[in-house]
């Protein structure tokens, strides 16, 4: 029953993890949109705002291309399974 | 050889309006915010390069990457967010008005302008030992409008820039068009 629980906690705990990824992932692209908005609109000199907007295209791109593929090759279960069982059940199991 | 020349222009331009010089904060300011990103990606990348050598755990060193590349990535955006406000935080000095376009973070922008006709005061106040080094610090523009004080907020050369408002607004007053013409013309000497 205990061994069960954890497994059902840990997979939820997993899918949260995923979840708040995603949102991570999310947040930063619109952050990253607003950005290249920003200087591709009010900046005053064209020639060095579009150095910019290329330096930090490619920038974000390499660290969430790394960053995502890591993300897939994490192991949750086993960090799940790291944490002494029974860690975040209430007391009465 | 004929030097590559950089058209510049802003949103709020109007025709025929010729820009005088841009004005951004001193590159101490930019660079003090930095210094604290700087030094915790330095952090960062020790502890991705030092850790996992003492993990003995298979999956513990993935892990690590992963913590400190998701890290420096939210890192990078508070770089670009902070750079963003710097870059588009700029005074625009014309040959009509002094431009004030402040970036608040990303999603706020505040424009206001100052005719030359408006200005009463310019005051200049460099403070601190670093300013004073460095040559950087605010110039106030007491103005006759709604509108209390126009503020360059740790700007290069403030006692520069006052000058030169004073001059444009000398002429402005006079109406002497041949002057201001003579400045549009001598850009490169009008650049602090």
């Amino acid at each position: 029953m205990e061994k069960q629980n954890n497994k059902i906690f840990y997979k939820t705990m997993i899918s949260f993890i995923q979840l708040f990824y995603l949102l991570f992932v999310f947040i930063t692209a619109i952050l990253s949109i607003f950005v290249v908005y920003h200087i591709n609109r009010y900046s005053i000199d064209r020639d060095f705002a579009k150095i910019q907007i290329y330096f930090f295209i490619g920038g974000t791109l390499v660290l969430l291309g790394i960053n995502i593929t890591l993300f897939l090759f994490l192991p949750l279960e086993e960090i799940g399974g790291n944490i002494p069982s029974g860690t975040f059940l209430p007391s009465s199991y | 050889m004929h030097k590559k020349k950089h058209y510049y222009s802003f949103r709020e331009q109007e025709k025929d309006e010729e820009i005088l010089q841009i004005i951004r904060r001193h590159w101490f300011d930019i660079l003090w915010q930095f210094i604290p990103i700087l030094f915790s990606m330095f952090l960062i990348m020790t502890m991705m390069i030092v850790l996992p050598s003492y993990l003995s755990d298979v999956s513990s060193p993935l892990t690590i990457l992963f913590v400190g590349e998701f890290l420096l990535l939210s890192l990078w955006m508070v770089v670009s967010i902070v750079w963003v406000d710097y870059y588009l935080d700029v005074w625009v000095i014309t040959d009509r008005r002094v431009v004030n376009v402040e970036q608040k973070g990303l999603f706020m922008r505040e424009v206001s302008e100052l005719r030359y006709n408006k200005i009463q005061d310019i005051t200049t106040e460099v403070h601190g030992i670093i300013p004073t080094v460095l040559h950087y610090g605010d110039v106030y523009v007491q103005t006759a409008g709604t509108q209390p004080r126009f503020l360059f907020h740790n700007v290069p050369y403030p006692d520069k820039i006052k000058e030169k408002l004073v001059k444009l607004q000398k002429h402005m007053r006079k109406h002497d068009l041949n002057e201001v013409q003579k400045i549009i013309h001598d850009k490169e000497e009008f650049q602090i």
